[in-house]
């Protein structure tokens, strides 16, 4: 292989090491704030059911887990339930997406629950 | 049966891979090269006193003019392929034969001295210093390396270790403690133009005498012409085709091919050796003094073709480095590609129906090809890739009617090298050689075992030489050893078309 | 960076310290590779005749690899699992690198995240192998178990994350983008993330200068990725070109 053949290949394969970083970079400017979701308000309450900070971490094991229970074992009346988190955070499209489609992670909620 | 006062690899059914015994080959010492030889040669006559700052140097050097060097110091990920590869591991069961280890032992070098992990980490980092101690084991375990290549077909990153062994021996030279045997070798061949040391007047009685012999057993003036300028071809061929049995007799069917084909070659008595050791030291410049004499020879003898005899490691050299290091051969015909390997000249003649050939001539030997490692692993002979295993195949099925393959898994691609290459073929290193010969010893005897094979026919007059040397220990009659044109001889025709 | 959390901070300041040696290194490292001349024409034959079979064969060979596989099935397995894995892992990461995130990213997470399950059992494997058999325990240095130790440390760490202590994604994914941005945010101060985020930062720093460096020069091996025409064509040596 000539050297310039093999320039080529290195200076390739930094590129391509380098190209998310680039990508992002080029993409949403430099020295400018990284995007951040931006969320709808929650309506008809002013505290989550738990602080906020937790909730952001493990929202979906609440989820998750009172699906089991109630899904699976048939438990009713739980603390938590999906319908009550409607309640506050009525737009899926402007409170669950933002967030979910920001970290490219695919909910599980909806492939049941329909929330307009 | 020859004795051996060494314990011998076992190889009924095949060689097993040994469990390792660390040190099993430490006591084996090459001899070290007179002052002459080194001086002849270009490197210092004694050892240097700075001998580590020259060592350290030269191999920041060869790192600057190897990207393969560079390359394979750097990526060995020490996965293991190809630690049960080596023929002198399998026959020794030393650790430091696996090909990893014995690039460890300039790698930890390399670590110590030019790179940031090995500075900072020492020992952790498996790094050391070239100490006298790392110097010996770098003495011993880099001669017992034949630069066959097989490591490096199974290597994800095809890490050759005889690029390693080439540059630890360049570097050793370039200290002052280089192996008597290469060196005394390579300064015979830059005073008289051959390995031997044979002088022009011998070469000439031994050509003549030939001559003789073979219009005595054939009635047919064959000749040996040697220095007839104007020739068609020039044949370069190892010197050992000239004294040793069984190569001469490959000598006599070579002559008999350009006879009955009625090509006009001759030999050149400047240049009467095809082997070159330059490679085995991994030295440039007197790989490129060996491979310039001949070229220089060629233009002398105004020929057309250059065609080369039955060697391996020469055959690389040839094929892959003359015409880096001596081209552009611009002088011969350009339709002829340089170097013309005899089997190449042989089986084109032979496709073409002009030998008349009698296979029964052969009838008393069952026949398998042994691929020589070099010639394997770094040639091509013919248009096509593998033509180098084809070709010398087509050639033997012509000349014989039995003929039999050896387990692939050690030849071909794969071939076990016969444990002489590389610089090896030195009584001190008798026990390596043995030793290394296990795999494809074990590989003939199976075939001798179970197909009856009594002949196995090479191109390499370092396998011709080793093993009529160590298949006796193996219970493996010396006359099992056959060149190619030797039976081509056997079969050939004269006087017929 | 002013207005930072200290912690953030010096991990600001790692994260760009890190990623100059990982870039310089790598640069350095590739750049030799690169330069440094073949005299010699070297291909292990037999070998393509041509540059396109060359390439062909190349890419076989990093893609299936191909020449371990002749020469040792039970690491090929090991060796090209992990692989396979690790590469998925990759794919799975990029979406915290990315914004906004390509569709097709979020398509294979399922796949990756499977990836992600199964990273620790060939690295468990070629741990136990480099153990298990006298070769390989014989060349095996403390160098070759920490890389293993520490992907498998970075591996469990990664399923901590993802199973046994949630964090903050997008807290996380804001702070990386600030990183990438020059616009430096507060990490979120979670200690599953903290272990594995500093675990990386020691692989990517000791990738240029280790074993790993393997990924780049298969590229640019002689015996491969030279053509075997030296007959046809006259290789010519940069250095002894007189």
């Amino acid at each position: 292989m000539n050297a310039k053949g093999s320039i080529a290949i290195a200076i390739t394969l930094v590129a391509l090491i380098a190209a998310p970083l680039l990508y992002t970079a080029a993409g949403n400017g430099l020295f400018t704030k990284p995007p951040a979701p931006q969320l709808a308000k929650a309506v008809n309450a002013t505290e989550c059911v738990e602080p906020a900070g937790w909730m952001r971490a493990n929202h979906m094991n609440l989820l998750t887990h009172q699906r089991d229970l109630i899904v699976r074992e048939g438990e009713r009346g739980r603390k938590y339930r999906i319908e009550g988190c409607a309640t506050c955070h009525t737009k899926r499209a402007e409170f669950c997406d933002r967030c979910h489609s920001y970290a490219g992670a695919k909910p599980e909620c909806f492939d049941c629950h329909y929330l307009p | 049966m020859a004795k051996a006062d060494f314990e011998l690899p076992n190889i009924e059914n095949g060689v097993r891979v040994p469990a390792i015994k660390p040190g099993a080959m430490a006591h084996v010492k090459y001899h070290p090269a007179s002052e002459a030889h080194l001086s002849k040669t270009g490197f210092p006559a004694n050892r240097v006193d700075n001998w580590k700052e020259v060592a350290l140097a030269k191999m920041n050097e060869l790192m600057g003019k190897y990207k393969s060097l560079q390359l394979f110091l750097d990526v060995c990920v020490k996965c293991g392929a190809c630690a049960d590869k080596c023929h002198y591991f399998l026959g020794t069961g030393d650790p430091n034969n696996m090909p990893v280890a014995r690039q460890e032992l300039m790698r930890k070098v390399y670590r110590k001295n030019f790179t940031v992990g090995g500075a900072l980490f020492g020992g952790l980092a498996r790094a050391e210093d070239l100490t006298e101690e790392v110097l010996q084991e770098w003495m011993t375990y880099f001669h017992q390396c034949s630069q066959c290549r097989r490591c490096s077909v199974f290597c994800p990153f095809g890490i050759d270790t005889a690029e390693i062994s080439m540059a630890a021996r360049e570097i050793m030279d370039s200290i002052g403690a280089g192996q008597k045997y290469t060196l005394e070798i390579i300064a015979k061949v830059h005073d008289t133009g051959n390995n031997l040391g044979i002088p022009k007047n011998a070469l000439i009685g031994t050509l003549e005498f030939l001559e003789e012999d073979v219009k005595e057993a054939t009635g047919v003036d064959v000749k040996f012409p040697l220095d007839q300028k104007g020739a068609e071809v020039m044949l370069i061929v190892p010197s050992a085709d000239f004294f040793s049995s069984p190569h001469v007799d490959s000598l006599v069917g070579y002559a008999k091919v350009f006879h009955a084909a009625g090509i006009s070659y001759t030999f050149s008595s400047h240049a009467s050796e095809f082997a070159n050791f330059g490679m085995f030291i991994g030295s440039y410049d007197n790989t490129k003094k060996i491979a310039t004499r001949i070229a220089d020879a060629g233009r002398d003898l105004g020929v057309k073709r250059i065609v080369v005899g039955e060697c391996g490691h020469a055959y690389r050299v040839a094929y892959s480095f003359w015409n880096t290091l001596a081209g552009p051969f611009d002088f011969l015909d350009k339709n002829y590609p340089v170097p013309t390997h005899i089997c190449e000249f042989t089986e084109e003649l032979i496709r073409r129906n002009a030998l008349t050939l009698d296979k029964s001539a052969n009838d008393e030997f069952t026949v398998t090809y042994h691929d020589s490692c070099n010639v394997a692993r770094g040639s091509r002979m013919g248009t096509e890739p593998g033509g180098q295993f084809e070709i010398p195949r087509n050639i033997l099925k012509a000349v014989c009617n039995k003929y039999v393959e050896m387990d692939p898994e050690s030849n071909r691609e794969k071939t076990f090298c016969c444990g002489g290459g590389g610089g090896l073929l030195s009584d001190e290193l008798l026990e390596v050689r043995v030793k290394g010969a296990a795999p494809k010893a074990a590989a003939l005897k199976e075939v001798m075992d179970n197909q009856g094979v009594n002949t196995m026919a090479m191109i390499c007059a370092i396998c011709k030489a080793q093993f009529t040397k160590v298949l006796p220990y193996y219970d493996i009659p010396m006359e099992a050893v056959a060149g190619v044109h030797q039976l081509v001889s056997n079969a050939i025709q004269l006087g017929g078309k | 960076m002013s207005g930072l959390s200290p912690l953030s901070l010096v991990y600001a300041v790692l994260s760009y310290a890190v990623t100059a040696v990982f870039f310089g290194g790598l640069l350095h490292k590739l750049w030799g590779y690169a330069v440094t001349p073949n005299p010699l024409n070297i291909a292990t034959t037999p070998a393509p005749a041509t540059r396109g079979g060359v390439i062909v064969s190349n890419i076989v060979n990093i893609a299936t690899f191909s020449s371990l596989f002749k020469g040792n099935r039970w690491t090929w397995i090991g060796g090209y699992a992990f692989h396979v894995i690790l590469l998925a892992v990759f794919a799975r990461h990029l979406r915290l690198f990315l914004h906004p995130v390509p569709p097709l990213l979020v398509l294979i997470q399922p796949v990756a995240l499977l990836g992600a399950l199964l990273l620790p059992l060939p690295l468990i494997y070629l741990l136990a192998r480099r153990k298990a058999v006298d070769r390989y325990a014989w060349i095996s240095s403390p160098a070759d178990y920490f890389v293993l130790v520490l992907l498998l440390l970075i591996g469990l760490s990664g399923l901590g994350l993802k199973f046994v202590s949630h964090s903050d994604m997008v807290g996380i994914k804001q702070f990386l983008l600030g990183l990438v941005m020059a616009s430096p945010v507060d990490m979120p101060p979670h200690p599953a993330f903290i272990i594995h985020f500093t675990l990386v930062l020691m692989l990517a720093a000791y990738f240029p200068f280790s074993k790993l460096m393997h990924a780049g020069g298969v590229f640019f091996s002689p015996t491969r990725t030279m053509v075997d025409d030296p007959r046809e064509r006259r290789h010519v040596n940069p250095w002894a070109a007189k």
